[in-house]
């Protein structure tokens, strides 16, 4: 086991009152394997995935509960000295928007090289060769003219590469995707999931994808968590679940995908109602307003998640 | 790079023609007869229109505005300034005189505001909405807001009155006494130096505050940095940026706070005398004193468009 999140629960508290952004998570994941955090925007997956870096911005955010258990050790009890140590070295996480999480002032290759020069004691020279290698690995032209180069004269794609490298520069045991691929035109999209999957499956390196698009689930992950307002609620490995989704709300997100093999004529189906408000969350199951099969018992208490089959969980009173 | 600085000098010295224009008819529009009052000033008395009529031909001001101003500008360039109406000096020496004095209180200003400023701005943004801030905070608005002459007769009561530590006015050279030099500049640049960290602190602090809410320094943490170095190698640089901008435009209000300062502690420097020509009218010094001041900023801000150029890789012009 090299990765096990056992209820997890993540606060931000503001004025207003608390919210609930990640609540009582739990998964796990070996060596080597891919799980998708999939969810609308503001469900909590991209919390949940800082939450295991303890990157949650301070003051208001807290991880109130939980363990997470990575190589046998707990990151919440580390010291801060032990969790930089972790950090971008035995787990690296990869951002969503290239162009604002690479630092404007600064070049490409130290970017790139930092990881290095910060956990494994290289210097600059050593850096510059390795970040060449590490560029040319993620297919970026041209690799040792760009080293030099600053963020703003990459596009985004290329920008993105030079994450995926930075990400990978210390062979990290576990790689954290959060949206990698969003801000990107679909077919650089493709391109640079294969190239992620294509070096984590080299260096047998797990990975977390977080994304809306089930379609990148479909195809990298091996195994999906759906998360709505803070809480997992369907747990599933991937040809489990998009055989047999069991909980409405993951029924409604396969059915608002347009489909080419559909009449163009029939609607695409959205799930009525908006998300809930994560500081002010119904009593019982969180989906029940927007959920066709809810019963009375689903406005009562909330469903936990329980286990159907060997390998899929689903948190829906339907199933009890 | 060298096109860039050369298209940044072409800029200035068109503006500096501007400035020149405005400088030589804004010093003829000035109230008060500079004749009279130099003639005055010889003790003579009443004299007679032809002593006069001798003292206009005497400094070219019996011809027409615009070739007074051509006269002017060619002697500008060739560096014959003319002489002072007032004492009859060349104007050339007795800036050169003054020069390094007033260097010496800008580049001690500059000292003081950069050593107290940005520190407290750094301190302010990483401390934000502590004791520490706030004090930091109200007292950096208190040094913006003291103006310079209080701030210096407080000072001067303080420090020279009732403790002796520093001379209340005067100036050491350099060459006479080091620490002479160091004392008597100490209370005059440091007074001009608040004045700037007060204002270059606040920026820092809210520059700081903004570059550390950017996605960069997320992933900074995320590479495992330390706090310190995600600071001083991912934030500092990037939050210097619009603080370099400010610093150039706030280095008119120096220059300015040096003609008070200099007035006020006694320091032969050219605030001083500029003072003293715009109280006798002795526009070849006026003018001398307001172009210099002009170019000085203009150089000032050429430096700030280098050093911007230097720390924004984004301003840099492609070869």
């Amino acid at each position: 086991m090299l990765l096990a999140v056992r209820n997890l629960t993540t606060y931000f508290f503001n004025g207003q009152g608390t919210v609930k952004a990640v609540d009582d998570v739990s998964y796990e994941l070996e060596e080597g394997q891919t799980m998708g955090i999939v969810g609308e925007s503001g469900c909590g997956k991209t919390v949940s995935a800082l939450s295991l870096l303890r990157l949650i911005p301070g003051p208001s955010g807290r991880i109130v509960r939980g363990e997470i258990l990575f190589e046998g050790r707990d990151l919440l009890k580390l010291s801060q000295d032990e969790i930089c140590s972790i950090r971008g070295n035995r787990i690296a996480m990869i951002f969503q928007e290239p162009m604002t999480s690479l630092n404007p002032v600064l070049t490409i290759g130290y970017q790139v090289m930092e990881p290095l020069l910060v956990h494994k004691g290289m210097n600059k020279k050593a850096g510059i060769l390795k970040c060449i290698e590490l560029l040319k690995s993620v297919q970026i032209p041209d690799a040792p003219s760009r080293v030099g180069a600053y963020p703003h004269q990459f596009s985004g794609g290329m920008g993105q590469r030079a994450m995926i490298a930075m990400g990978l520069s210390c062979n990290p045991r576990l790689i954290i995707a959060d949206e990698p691929t969003t801000a990107l035109d679909v077919t650089i999209q493709a391109e640079l999931l294969e190239i992620m999957k294509g070096l984590t499956r080299d260096h047998g390196t797990a990975m977390i994808i977080i994304t809306h698009n089930l379609g990148v689930v479909a195809r990298y992950a091996d195994k999906v968590m759906v998360m709505y307002a803070g809480k997992a609620i369907e747990k599933a490995l991937t040809p489990d679940l998009y055989r047999r989704p069991r909980h409405p709300y993951t029924k409604g997100l396969m059915a608002s995908i347009p489909r080419l093999d559909q009449d163009i004529r029939q609607k695409l189906r959205p799930i009525e109602g908006q998300p809930p408000d994560l500081a002010n969350l119904p009593k019982g199951c969180a989906f029940a307003p927007r959920c066709a099969f809810c019963v009375e018992r689903c406005r009562r208490e909330p469903p936990a998640l329980i286990k159907i089959s060997e390998n899929h969980e689903v948190a829906c009173w339907n199933y009890a | 790079m060298k096109q860039y600085i050369i298209q940044r000098i072409s800029y200035s010295l068109v503006i500096l023609f501007f400035v020149s224009i405005l400088i030589f008819v804004l010093g003829r529009a000035l109230p008060g007869d500079p004749v009279q009052s130099a003639v005055m000033s010889t003790g003579m008395g009443v004299v007679s229109d032809d002593v006069i009529d001798d003292f206009k031909v005497q400094f070219g001001l019996d011809k027409p505005l615009h070739i007074q101003y051509l006269l002017w500008i060619r002697g500008f360039i060739s560096g014959e300034w003319g002489r002072s109406i007032a004492t009859g000096e060349e104007v050339l020496p007795m800036f050169m005189h003054r020069l390094p004095i007033t260097l010496e209180l800008f580049l001690g200003s500059v000292f003081w505001s950069c050593i107290i400023g940005i520190p407290f701005g750094i301190i302010s943004a990483l401390r934000r909405n502590s004791w520490l801030d706030v004090t930091l905070t109200t007292g950096a608005i208190i040094g913006v807001s003291i103006p310079v002459f209080w701030e210096g007769i407080i000072m001067i009561y303080l420090f020279a009155v009732i403790m002796h530590i520093f001379p209340p006015s005067g100036y050491v050279p350099f060459s006479e006494s080091i620490q002479g030099n160091l004392l008597s500049m100490a209370m005059p640049t440091f007074i001009m130096g608040t004045q700037g960290a007060g204002l270059l602190g606040r920026y820092v602090r809210s520059s700081l505050l903004e570059v550390l809410g950017h996605d960069y320094i997320r992933t900074a943490h995320a590479k495992g940095l330390k706090e310190r170095a995600v600071i001083v190698r991912h934030a500092l640089k990037p939050a210097m940026i619009p603080v370099v901008t400010i610093a150039g435009l706030a280095w008119g209000y120096v220059v300015a706070g040096s003609f008070i300062v200099e007035y006020m502690f006694a320091i032969p420097g050219l605030g001083r005398m500029g003072v003293n020509a715009i109280f006798s009218n002795d526009f070849p010094v006026i003018q001398a004193t307001l172009v210099m001041v002009a170019i000085n900023i203009l150089i000032v801000n050429l430096i700030v468009d280098l050093i911007y150029g230097y720390i924004d890789p984004r301003v840099r012009v492609q070869q």
